[in-house]
């Protein structure tokens, strides 16, 4: 078991192996409530496609179907004793997340394993849950935040398994039966898949010593399959996309992929930079935000950026609600052209740099936040602190990080565009 | 694993009364990271003076006499570790609040100069108040038209969240006529009335006879806090007025229908019902009506999850939720308009059940357990601490977190069927298709 301090933060991070395969990483403090992360590497990029058994959707479809146990819907369990439990299912992972008093935690943990380690698929109630995810889909279709996004990977990725949404399509749902359900149970909930994370009131130790009884009695998990082409790094061909909605006015999404490869510490301190190029140039404190927010161009409410790294896929995005789009695009356009040969980065670069050391120790903050930070670290194999070392040091983050940025994903012609709203004319 | 065993201090917040007739309300503790100031100053949401109140918040945004516009004012906040600032009009019950945000990292955690992170928080928010950006001693006129586009383009935009939509709409249709069907970004034909002079003889007596409530939650030093308050923040010449008592709905006349329509993929239904509790009565009626809240739909496996998602497959979204102030009860659900028909009637007969069976003990423990865990959780956090506090001021009552969670375990489950008996349905609201309408 292996503990680091951090004198600034003023915290301790315990990482250790679980006997059965999977991690484990703590963030012991005081405090009145604990939360964990189960966190299994298989998400919808890890489908394998219809062929293999394995539909769009089905890691979805899985986590919502694990609840129910011969003996009725688990979450009943955890309620019952005070926990509230939540799942989801990304892009490369599905997420079992718990939070409840420290008194109750370790009941809860046994639990979650309980949750994961074996699935109960009768045909009725997989049917039902067919009707259950339509009905989610559908919801979603008038939720602008999840259609712009779709909308966008449409534009950046045409015809990839990452543009397709996580839970799938109204056919390839009708494909799950409960055979194909329990086949991929067995495929990836294997323990090497397993990392387990939490913040609050917690013994390390006997955390370690529940969940490697909770892990004891696996079931016998299947073979591997080859990693499938979806989960090869997305290969961008920028284009156009349209949605129509009815909306007050017409949102747009300007997407920027990166093509290079990345893993661990350098992936993260991209993902960084870019957020840094991003505020720089188009953050609340820049010159392009109050211009054209005073001009009316821009929507101040909706207006703003985002990153998204992985070792699968690298974008960010760009944009918001606009009465005219097009101008809005072309303002955005023009000031990633003209910002190589500006010396707006300089000027502004430790400006940024306190902005988002601000942050990042805000994340610490509360145990979800803490939470999400580490699972984000170890989801690329880095110790949680090796992170808080980007923003000081001799290997913190400097300006040639944002130059290379704008030298290489944010180019002008590479850019895709998704807009949400009424048919343009 | 270390152990806990609920709240453990009578109140959450050292209160005092600052000169200049603010209340401050301070929370000592080495829990976080950062420090937090929220400033509430309320008033009833009532015609004109709500969008008047609406518009000035968004223009405190943009600049004080010392910041004055948009980016400076953002920069600033970016030096200062990235603090975050914001002034919005928000509404609780029948009060509009302007509800200024302040929150920067405690300076333990910065590399260098971060001693005074807080002092120059409590002073942005005492500039804002005090000395907003004037031009000749008005409100630029540009500043207001450019706010008066944004808050219309603001209020056109909440169309875009079918479900929010919706619960407005069924709470205009319930609050008909009173403080209750009023939202806090105000009405945009009022707009057009609001000049500069108004807007500034407005705020300029709003800021020194509202009543204020300050919280500021973090790893302080509580007398240089009230220090640094009573000399950073407004003050009041005379005392501040009252919080004014809490209007009541009008009485029911009976259940009402309204079906409208809109460009949405699915419907959505939200019934509001009456409950006979709200916030100012007794703890033990409150902690009854919360229980009842959750076991029947406030809950991930409240009676209307399991029956109507999990045993009929009729929606993938149904829950419940408090509207504390009003003794509300309104269900939520995304349904297609096929299926409108028979959900409402399925959660009809639930209610009707719970009246007449009461629940079970199970229920009552798992509710009670849910419902003291988040009880007991919420010292964690902070916005959850400072909204049971203030909510509790607005209404006029005192109960502390550690008597509702003495309350909660005591509930017995004939209170649930009580409540659940004497809940009666005011307003079905249905935003559908639009060819379903």
């Amino acid at each position: 078991m292996l503990t680091q301090i951090h004198d600034v933060l003023r915290e301790s991070v315990v990482i250790d192996d679980l006997d059965a395969g999977g991690g484990l990483c703590i963030v012991p403090r005081q405090g009145r409530r604990c939360h964990a992360v189960l966190s299994i590497s298989f998400g919808a990029l890890h489908e394998s496609g219809q062929a293999l058994g394995e539909p769009a959707g089905i890691a979805h479809f899985l986590e919502h179907r694990l609840f129910e146990k011969p003996t009725g819907d688990i979450g009943e369990r955890f309620t019952a004793i005070g926990a509230d439990i939540d799942a989801q299912t990304g892009f490369t992972t599905t997420s079992y997340s718990l939070t409840c008093g420290a008194e109750v935690f370790p009941q809860a943990i046994e639990l979650l394993f309980e949750l994961v380690r074996a699935g109960h698929f009768p045909q009725e109630s997989v049917g039902r849950e067919r009707d259950i995810i339509g009905h989610e889909i559908q919801l979603f279709e008038d939720n602008l935040e999840w259609v712009s996004f779709q909308m966008l990977l449409s534009a950046l990725y045409p015809d990839q398994r990452i543009a397709i949404d996580i839970a799938g399509t109204p056919e390839s749902l009708l494909a799950i039966d409960p055979a194909l359900l329990d086949r991929c149970h067995r495929r990836h909930y294997r323990p090497s898949a397993i990392q387990l994370l939490a913040c609050g009131p917690i013994e390390a130790a006997a955390l370690l010593d529940i969940s490697n009884q909770g892990m004891a009695t696996w079931p016998e998990w299947g073979p591997e399959l080859p990693m499938p082409t979806s989960m090869h790094r997305a290969k961008a061909d920028p284009g156009r996309r349209n949605a129509t909605m009815s909306l007050a006015r017409p949102r747009r999404l300007l997407g920027f992929a990166d093509e290079r490869p990345r893993q661990g510490l350098p992936l993260m301190r991209h993902e960084l930079a870019l957020k840094m190029t991003l505020d720089i140039l188009f953050g609340p404190g820049s010159e392009f935000f109050s211009r054209h927010y005073e001009s009316g161009l821009l929507d101040g409410e909706s207006f703003g950026g985002e990153v998204h790294m992985d070792e699968s896929y690298g974008f960010c995005l760009l944009g918001g609600d606009a009465d005219d789009p097009g101008a809005l695009e072309r303002a955005i356009l023009e000031e990633l052209a003209n910002a190589p040969s500006s010396n707006w980065i300089e000027t502004d670069f430790d400006r940024a740099l306190r902005r988002a050391y601000g942050d990042m120790v805000c994340r610490w903050e509360d145990v979800e936040g803490t939470v999400g930070f580490i699972e984000s670290a170890r989801e690329h194999d880095c110790h949680p602190f090796a992170l808080t070392g980007l923003y000081s040091g001799p290997g913190a983050i400097g300006v040639d990080d944002i130059r290379r940025c704008l030298d290489g994903i944010l180019q002008p012609d590479r850019v895709a565009v998704a807009t949400v709203g009424a048919p343009e004319p | 694993m270390s152990t806990a065993d609920g709240p453990t201090a009578p109140n959450d917040f050292d209160s005092r009364l600052l000169a200049g007739g603010g209340q401050l309300h301070i929370r000592q503790t080495t829990r976080f990271k950062s420090v937090w100031v929220d400033l509430f100053l309320p008033q009833l949401l009532q015609p004109v003076a709500v969008t008047q109140l609406a518009l000035l918040s968004r223009l405190l945004e943009r600049g004080t006499r010392r910041l004055p516009d948009l980016r400076a004012l953002n920069q600033y906040t970016d030096w200062l570790y990235g603090a975050a600032f914001s002034v919005q009009s928000v509404a609780f019950g029948p009060f509009q609040l302007l509800h200024l945000h302040y929150d920067a990292v405690d300076g333990a955690f910065v590399p260098r100069d971060g001693d005074d992170l807080l002092e120059r928080g409590l002073g942005l928010l005492g500039e804002v108040l005090a000395e907003p950006f004037l031009e000749d001693g008005q409100l630029p006129q540009a500043r207001i038209e450019q706010e008066k586009a944004s808050l219309r383009r603001f209020v056109e935009s909440l169309l875009n969240d079918r479900s929010l939509l919706a619960q407005r709409r069924c709470m205009e249709c319930i609050g008909a006529d009173t403080p209750w069907a009023l939202a806090p970004h105000g009405s945009p034909a009022e707009l057009s009335h609001l000049d500069g002079a108004s807007l500034l003889s407005f705020l300029r007596n709003f800021v020194i006879d509202a009543p204020m409530d300050i919280y500021v939650c973090g790893d302080v030093d509580t007398e240089q806090v009230a220090d640094l308050c009573v000399s950073l923040l407004p003050a009041a010449h005379d005392d501040r007025r009252a919080c004014a008592e809490i209007p009541q709905l009008l009485p029911l006349a009976g259940p009402q229908q309204i079906l409208e329509s809109a460009d949405v993929s699915q419907g959505r239904l939200v019934l509001g019902f009456r409950t006979p509790i709200r916030l100012g009565a007794t703890v033990a009626e409150y902690a009854a009506l919360m229980l009842m809240n959750l076991l029947f739909g406030g809950d991930a496996y409240s009676r209307l999850y399991n029956h109507i998602r999990e045993q009929l497959g009729l929606c993938y979204h149904i829950a419940s939720y408090l509207e504390p102030m009003a003794g509300l009860l309104l269900v939520e659900a995304g349904v297609e308009p096929e299926h409108r028909s028979a959900v409402v009637e399925q959660v009809l007969q639930e209610l009707r059940e719970l009246g007449t069976h009461g629940p079970s003990r199970a229920e009552v423990e798992r509710a009670q357990a849910l419902a003291r865990q988040r009880l007991d959780g919420a010292e964690d956090d902070r916005e959850s601490l400072v909204h049971f506090h203030h909510a509790r001021r607005l209404a006029g009552t005192n109960g502390s977190r550690l008597q509702l969670h003495a309350a909660l375990a005591a509930v017995p489950a004939e209170a649930v069927q009580s409540i659940a008996a004497t809940t009666v349905l005011d307003t079905e609201y249905f935003l559908g298709p639009q060819e379903s309408a």
